[in-house]
């Protein structure tokens, strides 16, 4: 009768860290707050730039007009959903009693 | 998959209903028109598309959205004897595009119903992210 040798223990993976890895250099939170900005501002900038172009009779169908006004909605109240909270937890910062 | 990215599937969907519309306009447009000698019956139509959908579907980049173009393909021409006609051939025909009205008459129904099955699902996806953005609201 054939037992079969229980094997060995194979070491393990030396850990990977995911957060290690891909966490990128820590960028300052006015240069984030910039380039979100800058983000909604292309948004509307482009928004502005179909409508001028469908207003001055240009080759654009209506939706993309719509969906490119839609986008720059989306993305100022998404800028401000984000700027209701900063403000909300630095209320919060500044009444803390220490 | 990102927000782009369904922005795109709806655009390329409006696109392609809108073009849908175009051609079965061209072609009730052209339904009574006779064609000259040497003219070849050609019925619009949406013929292809470029890049990969199924990839934009599947999450891709929204920079390789395809894009839906307008062609025309041969047709089968319907004559009418009317020797009076000054564009009668020699046997006295006037010769039409064969427009099928009533596929034409469907395509515009079906393109402007997929229209508005887009149209809500943008809509959708506006109040889901606006409803999103009121997590944590006070």
């Amino acid at each position: 009768m054939n037992i079969d040798p229980i094997p060995p223990l194979t070491a393990l993976d030396p850990t990977t860290s995911p957060a290690n890895a891909a966490v990128p250099a820590a960028q300052g939170f006015e240069a984030m707050a910039l380039s979100g900005l800058e983000k909604v501002d292309q948004a509307i900038k482009t928004s502005d730039a179909s409508l001028q172009s469908y207003a001055a009779g240009g080759d654009v169908p209506v939706h993309q007009v719509m969906i490119d006004m839609e986008k720059a909605r989306m993305a100022l109240q998404t800028a401000i959903g984000v700027r209701d909270h900063i403000v909300d937890a630095y209320q919060e910062f500044m009444r803390m009693q220490l | 998959m990102n927000v782009e990215a369904l922005f795109s599937i709806n655009q390329f969907g409006l696109d392609y209903e809108r073009l849908r519309l175009e051609a079965a306009l061209s072609n009730i447009a052209q339904s009574n028109a006779v064609i000259g000698k040497g003219q070849t019956p050609m019925l619009a139509q949406v013929t292809a598309t470029n890049g990969d959908f199924q990839a934009l579907v599947a999450g891709g980049s929204p920079g390789a959205a395809p894009a839906a173009h307008l062609g025309q393909v041969a047709a089968k021409s319907r004559a009418v004897h009317d020797p009076a006609n000054p564009m009668a051939d020699a046997n006295g025909d006037v010769h039409y595009v064969d427009v099928d009205m009533a596929t034409e008459m469907t395509n515009l129904m079906s393109a402007s119903r997929a229209y508005e099955a887009n149209v809500r699902g943008i809509n959708t996806l506006q109040e889901m992210t606006e409803k999103a953005l009121q997590i944590g609201g006070r």
